[in-house]
């Protein structure tokens, strides 16, 4: 039962459990009679996931988007593409099964393509990837691009701060805080010039009844029926939705609840 | 065609029909090319209209943070007292779930509930459990029942007090009651209340919700604009209504045409559950 079906078999990972080995592709959807959960990487090595708390999307890296690349060049067909980062390092694999957007350019702008795997690039370095489907238009012009991690991967706890990516699920097992070290190591992935991090990967609920740590301090009592957010004051907490922004909303709450970091019966409506 | 297909095969129930007997777990998810339905469960005994809004059971005061004794790692069943006045149906709770709301250690857990007998006011049992326990809890524990989102639905009332749960595409006719004084109700019925001597016997509908597509929904008289979401009615049960800027009920779905008269039915395409 808590092994959920994807096709027609049951996963070999419980939604109450994570493991370092990856058992199937990032954002694998699998589902229970009405609940849905998403596969996701975790490789946070400082902030675990509590249970019952929410997750985000990684953040995008300020130095990997909106980019102008005055080396970058695609031809159509081309199965392949090389990107001059900025000042920031790409960790490996950040991008795997993510995407690189031409987002201003001449001719080819607005193409995106989905990424394969790739090696730890340093800071300003040039990041090469495969790419799962052929280039369609030759780009000219000035080039800028960005690159977009995979819902799914280098997903964090909430932050206590500002929205800086969608809310990815509700992490239904603990997350623990992910191991590094400082050579080279099997199922470690490179992070930094002499860091090297072993991710964790399990399932993040996306649809129907869940249990979510609940922030009643910055906003107001839960109502049943009403929308439910994102706590910008507590990390991993949901609260009840302000009509006057236009932030996502996560849900709907299922129940009235007035007792600050309780559990909040939510309906989960993040991805179906 | 208008079975729905659940899995590789046509339901034995229409989307235009319902049955006393069940044919699927509660909350199965049937399908036609451009529409979604969820099997659901109604006790109600009054009848409920075709196309009307419908809402998840509302949660039950009385089994809401309720006190609990400690949940203990790898057990299948767990602890729950409902407080006075207020009985728990058999198989209320079936395909629903308990989460433990309040406590020190294990906060948060979350479990499906199995199948369940009717149970007395105010008397402490336990419920068994789809999965294992994961983390024994401490401190003063308290749990919350929660129905299936398709369990014991009910027509939508004017003041929401759970998320919407679908639109009907057929008349749901009263559920048929009897008494008698054995605690274990005839056959097809469900055990629901308890007053010296008898016991309240009711007999369930089940059938299709439609929950995402385009649908006909019964509207009041505010008036709508093709592109726009629906919430639904605070002054009709059962009906819904334009959205407005400053409320933050759930958007059932966006409307597919425009007109403003009242008691007439919507062409709504339902985002409830795709």
């Amino acid at each position: 039962m808590p092994n959920p079906v994807r096709e027609k078999y049951a996963s070999p990972i419980s939604l109450y459990q994570t493991t370092n080995v990856q058992e199937h592709k990032l954002g694998t959807r699998v589902e229970l009679a009405d609940r849905v959960f998403r596969y996701a990487k975790f490789m946070d090595a400082s902030t675990a996931i509590p249970a019952n708390n929410l997750v985000q999307m990684a953040v995008p890296v300020g130095n990997h988007v909106t980019q102008s690349d005055a080396a970058f060049s695609v031809t159509a067909e081309d199965k392949s593409v090389t990107v001059t980062l900025g000042a920031t390092v790409a960790q490996e694999n950040q991008y795997q099964d993510g995407y690189l957007k031409l987002q201003s350019s001449t001719l080819g702008i607005g193409q995106i393509f989905k990424l394969k795997g790739h090696k730890y690039v340093a800071s300003s370095g040039s990041l090469t990837a495969k790419l799962y489907d052929p280039v369609k238009t030759t780009s000219s012009g000035t080039e800028v691009y960005s690159l977009i991690h995979n819902p799914y991967s280098g997903v964090i706890l909430t932050l206590a701060a500002a929205l800086s990516a969608p809310c990815a699920g509700v992490a239904t097992a603990a997350f623990a805080a992910c191991s590094t070290a400082s050579v080279a190591t099997p199922g470690y992935l490179q992070t930094a010039t002499s860091t090297w991090t072993q991710p964790r990967f399990g399932w993040l609920q996306t649809w129907g009844v869940a249990s979510v740590l609940f922030d009643r301090a910055t906003n107001v009592d839960s109502v049943a029926g009403h929308g439910v957010g994102i706590s910008q004051a507590t990390a991993g907490c949901c609260n009840t939705y302000i009509h006057d922004v236009i932030e996502q909303v996560i849900g709907v709450a299922m129940e009235v609840l007035d007792v600050e970091a309780d559990y909040l019966s939510v309906f989960l409506q993040i991805a179906p | 065609m208008a079975n729905p297909i659940v899995g590789k095969y046509a339901s034995p129930t229409s989307i235009f029909e319902t049955s006393n007997i069940q044919q699927h777990e509660i909350g199965t998810r049937g399908i036609l090319a451009d529409r979604s339905f969820r099997y659901a469960k109604y006790m109600v005994t009054s009848a409920m209209g075709p196309n009307k809004l419908v809402q998840m059971c509302p949660p039950v005061v009385e089994h809401v943070n309720e006190n609990s004794d400690p949940w203990v790692a790898g057990a299948y069943s767990v602890y729950f007292k409902p407080a006075s006045a207020l009985d728990i149906q058999e198989n209320e709770y079936d395909g629903g779930y308990i989460k433990l709301q309040a406590g020190t250690d294990g906060i948060g857990q979350i479990r499906k509930l199995r199948p369940h007998p009717f149970k007395v006011t105010n008397v402490a049992t336990t419920l068994e459990i789809w999965d294992p326990v994961t983390t024994t809890t401490t401190g003063s524990e308290a749990s919350t029942l929660i129905h299936n989102p398709w369990g014991n639905v009910v027509v939508h009332p004017t003041a929401t007090t759970a998320p919407a749960a679908g639109v009907t595409m057929v008349n749901w006719p009263a559920c048929a009651t009897t008494t008698g004084t054995s605690a274990t109700a005839p056959l097809g019925y469900l055990t629901t209340a308890f007053s010296t001597p008898n016991y309240t016997y009711v007999q369930p509908q089940f059938g299709w919700l439609q929950t995402w597509g385009v649908c006909s929904v019964w509207k009041d008289a505010s008036t709508i604009v093709a592109g726009h979401s629906f919430i639904a009615s605070g002054t009709t049960a059962g009906k819904i209504a334009v959205a407005v800027q400053t409320e933050i009920k759930q958007r059932i779905g966006e409307c597919l045409d425009a007109f403003a008269t009242d008691a007439v039915y919507a062409t709504v395409f339902l985002k409830i559950a795709p």
